[in-house]
Protein backbone atom coordinates (compact mmCIF):
# COMPACT_ATOMS: atom_id res chain seq x y z
CA UNK A 1 0.00 0.00 0.00
CA UNK A 2 1.11 3.53 -0.78
CA UNK A 3 -0.63 6.72 0.22
CA UNK A 4 -0.25 10.40 -0.52
CA UNK A 5 -2.06 13.54 0.55
CA UNK A 6 -3.31 14.88 -2.76
CA UNK A 7 -5.30 17.88 -1.54
CA UNK A 8 -5.36 19.98 1.61
CA UNK A 9 -7.75 22.83 2.31
CA UNK A 10 -8.03 24.18 5.83
CA UNK A 11 -8.96 21.30 8.09
CA UNK A 12 -9.72 18.97 5.18
CA UNK A 13 -7.47 16.60 3.28
CA UNK A 14 -7.78 13.98 0.58
CA UNK A 15 -5.60 10.90 0.97
CA UNK A 16 -5.12 8.75 -2.11
CA UNK A 17 -4.35 5.09 -1.48
CA UNK A 18 -2.77 2.84 -4.08
CA UNK A 19 -2.50 -0.96 -4.06
CA UNK A 20 -3.72 -3.35 -1.39
CA UNK A 21 -4.75 -2.33 2.12
CA UNK A 22 -4.29 -5.39 4.25
CA UNK A 23 -3.18 -6.54 7.68
CA UNK A 24 0.36 -5.33 7.04
CA UNK A 25 -0.81 -1.78 6.33
CA UNK A 26 -3.05 -1.27 9.34
CA UNK A 27 -0.39 0.48 11.49
CA UNK A 28 0.63 2.78 8.64
CA UNK A 29 -2.92 4.05 8.12
CA UNK A 30 -3.33 4.84 11.80
CA UNK A 31 0.14 6.40 12.01
CA UNK A 32 -0.62 8.56 9.00
CA UNK A 33 -3.69 10.01 10.69
CA UNK A 34 -1.95 10.53 14.04
CA UNK A 35 1.44 11.76 12.85
CA UNK A 36 0.73 13.51 9.57
CA UNK A 37 -2.84 14.79 9.54
CA UNK A 38 -3.67 15.63 13.15
CA UNK A 39 -0.51 17.71 13.84
CA UNK A 40 -1.56 20.00 10.99
CA UNK A 41 -5.06 20.32 12.37
CA UNK A 42 -6.54 18.22 9.59
CA UNK A 43 -9.60 16.43 10.96
CA UNK A 44 -11.95 16.20 7.97
CA UNK A 45 -10.46 13.47 5.82
CA UNK A 46 -11.48 11.77 2.59
CA UNK A 47 -9.87 8.45 1.73
CA UNK A 48 -9.75 8.22 -2.06
CA UNK A 49 -10.06 4.47 -2.81
CA UNK A 50 -10.08 4.72 -6.59
CA UNK A 51 -6.69 3.00 -6.90
CA UNK A 52 -7.18 0.38 -4.19
CA UNK A 53 -7.08 -3.17 -5.53
CA UNK A 54 -8.37 -4.92 -2.45
CA UNK A 55 -8.97 -4.19 1.21
CA UNK A 56 -9.17 -6.99 3.77
CA UNK A 57 -10.89 -7.00 7.14
CA UNK A 58 -7.80 -5.63 8.88
CA UNK A 59 -7.63 -2.82 6.33
CA UNK A 60 -11.25 -2.08 7.08
CA UNK A 61 -10.36 -2.13 10.76
CA UNK A 62 -7.79 0.57 10.06
CA UNK A 63 -10.53 2.72 8.51
CA UNK A 64 -12.55 2.33 11.71
CA UNK A 65 -9.55 3.23 13.85
CA UNK A 66 -8.84 6.29 11.71
CA UNK A 67 -12.49 7.30 11.92
CA UNK A 68 -12.44 6.93 15.69
CA UNK A 69 -9.33 9.10 16.03
CA UNK A 70 -10.81 11.81 13.82
CA UNK A 71 -14.19 11.69 15.61
CA UNK A 72 -12.43 12.20 18.94
CA UNK A 73 -10.91 15.34 17.47
CA UNK A 74 -14.30 16.60 16.25
CA UNK A 75 -13.54 15.46 12.74
CA UNK A 76 -14.87 13.00 10.21
CA UNK A 77 -13.69 10.35 7.79
CA UNK A 78 -15.39 9.71 4.45
CA UNK A 79 -14.60 7.15 1.76
CA UNK A 80 -14.68 8.10 -1.90
CA UNK A 81 -14.70 6.53 -5.36
CA UNK A 82 -14.32 2.89 -4.48
CA UNK A 83 -14.19 0.52 -7.44
CA UNK A 84 -17.23 -1.75 -7.76
CA UNK A 85 -15.39 -4.68 -6.17
CA UNK A 86 -14.20 -2.57 -3.23
CA UNK A 87 -17.67 -1.11 -2.82
CA UNK A 88 -19.12 -4.61 -2.72
CA UNK A 89 -16.70 -5.70 0.02
CA UNK A 90 -17.38 -2.56 2.06
CA UNK A 91 -21.12 -3.19 1.75
CA UNK A 92 -20.77 -6.86 2.73
CA UNK A 93 -18.99 -5.72 5.88
CA UNK A 94 -21.73 -3.20 6.63
CA UNK A 95 -19.48 -0.20 6.14
CA UNK A 96 -22.11 1.51 4.03
CA UNK A 97 -24.11 1.83 7.27
CA UNK A 98 -21.48 3.67 9.27
CA UNK A 99 -19.31 5.46 6.71
CA UNK A 100 -20.21 8.11 4.24
CA UNK A 101 -19.18 6.46 0.98
CA UNK A 102 -19.30 8.70 -2.08
CA UNK A 103 -19.22 7.44 -5.64
CA UNK A 104 -16.87 10.19 -6.77
CA UNK A 105 -14.17 12.28 -5.18
CA UNK A 106 -15.85 15.47 -6.37
CA UNK A 107 -19.05 14.52 -4.58
CA UNK A 108 -17.11 13.74 -1.41
CA UNK A 109 -15.32 17.07 -1.54
CA UNK A 110 -18.62 18.89 -1.93
CA UNK A 111 -20.15 17.14 1.06
CA UNK A 112 -17.22 17.00 3.46
CA UNK A 113 -16.72 20.49 4.82
CA UNK A 114 -14.14 21.69 2.32
CA UNK B 1 -6.43 -31.84 -11.19
CA UNK B 2 -4.49 -28.59 -10.77
CA UNK B 3 -3.20 -28.21 -7.25
CA UNK B 4 -1.13 -25.55 -5.51
CA UNK B 5 0.44 -26.39 -2.16
CA UNK B 6 2.34 -23.85 -0.08
CA UNK B 7 3.80 -24.00 3.40
CA UNK B 8 5.13 -20.82 4.95
CA UNK B 9 6.13 -19.37 8.34
CA UNK B 10 3.50 -17.58 10.39
CA UNK B 11 4.18 -14.07 9.18
CA UNK B 12 1.76 -11.93 7.23
CA UNK B 13 4.64 -10.56 5.16
CA UNK B 14 4.26 -13.74 3.11
CA UNK B 15 0.95 -12.46 1.73
CA UNK B 16 2.69 -10.76 -1.20
CA UNK B 17 4.46 -13.86 -2.56
CA UNK B 18 1.36 -15.93 -1.84
CA UNK B 19 -0.64 -13.53 -4.00
CA UNK B 20 1.81 -14.04 -6.87
CA UNK B 21 1.52 -17.84 -6.62
CA UNK B 22 -2.27 -17.61 -6.33
CA UNK B 23 -2.74 -15.33 -9.32
CA UNK B 24 -0.41 -17.47 -11.47
CA UNK B 25 -2.36 -20.59 -10.49
CA UNK B 26 -5.72 -18.98 -11.27
CA UNK B 27 -4.43 -17.50 -14.51
CA UNK B 28 -3.01 -20.84 -15.65
CA UNK B 29 -5.87 -23.10 -14.61
CA UNK B 30 -9.04 -21.16 -13.75
CA UNK B 31 -9.30 -18.54 -16.47
CA UNK B 32 -12.40 -20.15 -17.97
CA UNK B 33 -14.00 -21.15 -14.69
CA UNK B 34 -16.11 -18.07 -14.14
CA UNK B 35 -14.60 -17.65 -10.69
CA UNK B 36 -14.02 -14.19 -9.25
CA UNK B 37 -10.33 -14.36 -8.48
CA UNK B 38 -10.29 -11.11 -6.50
CA UNK B 39 -13.05 -12.16 -4.13
CA UNK B 40 -11.56 -15.61 -3.65
CA UNK B 41 -8.20 -14.03 -2.91
CA UNK B 42 -9.79 -11.88 -0.23
CA UNK B 43 -11.31 -14.99 1.37
CA UNK B 44 -7.91 -16.67 1.11
CA UNK B 45 -6.21 -13.70 2.79
CA UNK B 46 -8.72 -13.73 5.63
CA UNK B 47 -8.16 -17.44 6.19
CA UNK B 48 -4.38 -17.08 6.12
CA UNK B 49 -4.36 -14.07 8.45
CA UNK B 50 -6.55 -15.92 10.93
CA UNK B 51 -4.21 -18.92 10.79
CA UNK B 52 -1.12 -16.76 11.25
CA UNK B 53 -2.43 -14.44 13.97
CA UNK B 54 -4.97 -16.48 15.90
CA UNK B 55 -3.95 -20.07 15.13
CA UNK B 56 -0.17 -19.93 15.25
CA UNK B 57 0.00 -16.69 17.27
CA UNK B 58 2.51 -15.31 14.73
CA UNK B 59 5.14 -17.82 15.83
CA UNK B 60 7.50 -17.94 12.82
CA UNK B 61 8.60 -21.39 13.93
CA UNK B 62 5.13 -22.71 13.14
CA UNK B 63 4.10 -23.08 9.53
CA UNK B 64 0.76 -22.47 7.86
CA UNK B 65 -0.10 -24.99 5.14
CA UNK B 66 -2.28 -23.94 2.24
CA UNK B 67 -3.70 -25.89 -0.65
CA UNK B 68 -5.75 -24.89 -3.67
CA UNK B 69 -7.40 -27.69 -5.61
CA UNK B 70 -9.33 -26.99 -8.80
CA UNK B 71 -11.73 -29.66 -9.98
CA UNK B 72 -13.95 -29.51 -13.05
CA UNK B 73 -16.69 -27.92 -10.98
CA UNK B 74 -15.21 -26.34 -7.84
CA UNK B 75 -12.25 -24.63 -6.27
CA UNK B 76 -11.30 -26.05 -2.88
CA UNK B 77 -9.09 -24.16 -0.42
CA UNK B 78 -7.58 -25.78 2.66
CA UNK B 79 -5.59 -23.84 5.27
CA UNK B 80 -4.03 -25.57 8.28
CA UNK B 81 -2.47 -24.03 11.34
CA UNK B 82 -1.19 -25.45 14.62
CA UNK B 83 -3.73 -23.71 16.81
CA UNK B 84 -5.98 -25.15 19.45
CA UNK B 85 -9.19 -23.99 17.81
CA UNK B 86 -12.05 -21.76 18.78
CA UNK B 87 -15.83 -21.69 18.83
CA UNK B 88 -17.03 -20.43 15.44
CA UNK B 89 -20.62 -20.26 16.66
CA UNK B 90 -19.55 -17.74 19.31
CA UNK B 91 -18.54 -15.19 16.70
CA UNK B 92 -20.85 -12.20 16.61
CA UNK B 93 -22.33 -10.75 13.44
CA UNK B 94 -20.02 -7.80 12.67
CA UNK B 95 -22.79 -6.03 10.76
CA UNK B 96 -25.08 -5.95 13.82
CA UNK B 97 -25.49 -2.37 15.09
CA UNK B 98 -23.85 -3.34 18.39
CA UNK B 99 -20.75 -4.64 16.60
CA UNK B 100 -20.52 -2.54 13.48
CA UNK B 101 -17.94 -0.13 14.87
CA UNK B 102 -15.72 -2.80 16.41
CA UNK B 103 -12.37 -3.00 14.63
CA UNK B 104 -12.21 -6.82 14.39
CA UNK B 105 -14.40 -9.84 13.79
CA UNK B 106 -15.01 -9.50 10.08
CA UNK B 107 -12.64 -12.09 8.63
CA UNK B 108 -14.75 -15.24 8.94
CA UNK B 109 -17.89 -13.27 8.16
CA UNK B 110 -16.39 -12.10 4.86
CA UNK B 111 -15.15 -15.60 4.00
CA UNK B 112 -18.68 -16.94 4.46
CA UNK B 113 -20.13 -14.25 2.26
CA UNK B 114 -17.58 -14.70 -0.51
CA UNK B 115 -17.40 -18.49 -0.65
CA UNK B 116 -20.09 -21.16 -1.03
CA UNK B 117 -18.96 -23.15 1.99
CA UNK B 118 -16.63 -22.39 4.90
CA UNK B 119 -15.92 -25.00 7.56
CA UNK B 120 -13.47 -25.17 10.42
CA UNK B 121 -12.52 -28.45 12.02
CA UNK B 122 -10.35 -28.89 15.07
CA UNK B 123 -7.92 -31.70 15.75
CA UNK B 124 -5.21 -32.22 18.36
CA UNK B 125 -2.57 -29.63 17.52
CA UNK B 126 -4.21 -28.58 14.29
CA UNK B 127 -7.00 -26.36 13.02
CA UNK B 128 -8.21 -26.95 9.48
CA UNK B 129 -10.16 -24.44 7.42
CA UNK B 130 -11.86 -25.76 4.30
CA UNK B 131 -13.53 -23.45 1.81
CA UNK B 132 -15.25 -24.30 -1.42
CA UNK B 133 -16.75 -22.35 -4.31
CA UNK B 134 -18.46 -23.61 -7.45
CA UNK B 135 -17.07 -22.66 -10.83
CA UNK B 136 -20.43 -21.85 -12.36
CA UNK B 137 -23.37 -19.72 -11.33
CA UNK B 138 -23.68 -16.52 -9.36
CA UNK B 139 -23.39 -15.77 -5.69
CA UNK B 140 -24.96 -12.87 -3.86
CA UNK B 141 -26.52 -11.87 -7.13
CA UNK B 142 -23.13 -10.81 -8.48
CA UNK B 143 -21.64 -12.06 -11.69
CA UNK B 144 -18.33 -13.81 -11.21
CA UNK B 145 -15.47 -12.41 -13.21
Amino acid sequence: MEWSVTEETGKTAVVLFTGNINVNDEPAVIQMVKDVLLPKGTVFVIFDLSRVEYVDSAGMGSFLAARSILNKNSGELALASPTPKIEKILSLAGFNKIFKIYDTLDEAKRKVAL
Amino acid sequence: MPRLMLSFPSQTTYLSPIELFYRKFMSDFASGSGLCTDEIFLALVEGIVNAVKHGNKEDPGLNVDMELLLTDTELHITIKDRGTGFFPESLADPTHPDNIALPGGRGIFLMKRLMDQVEYSFHPGETVLKMRIACRGGKNGMERH
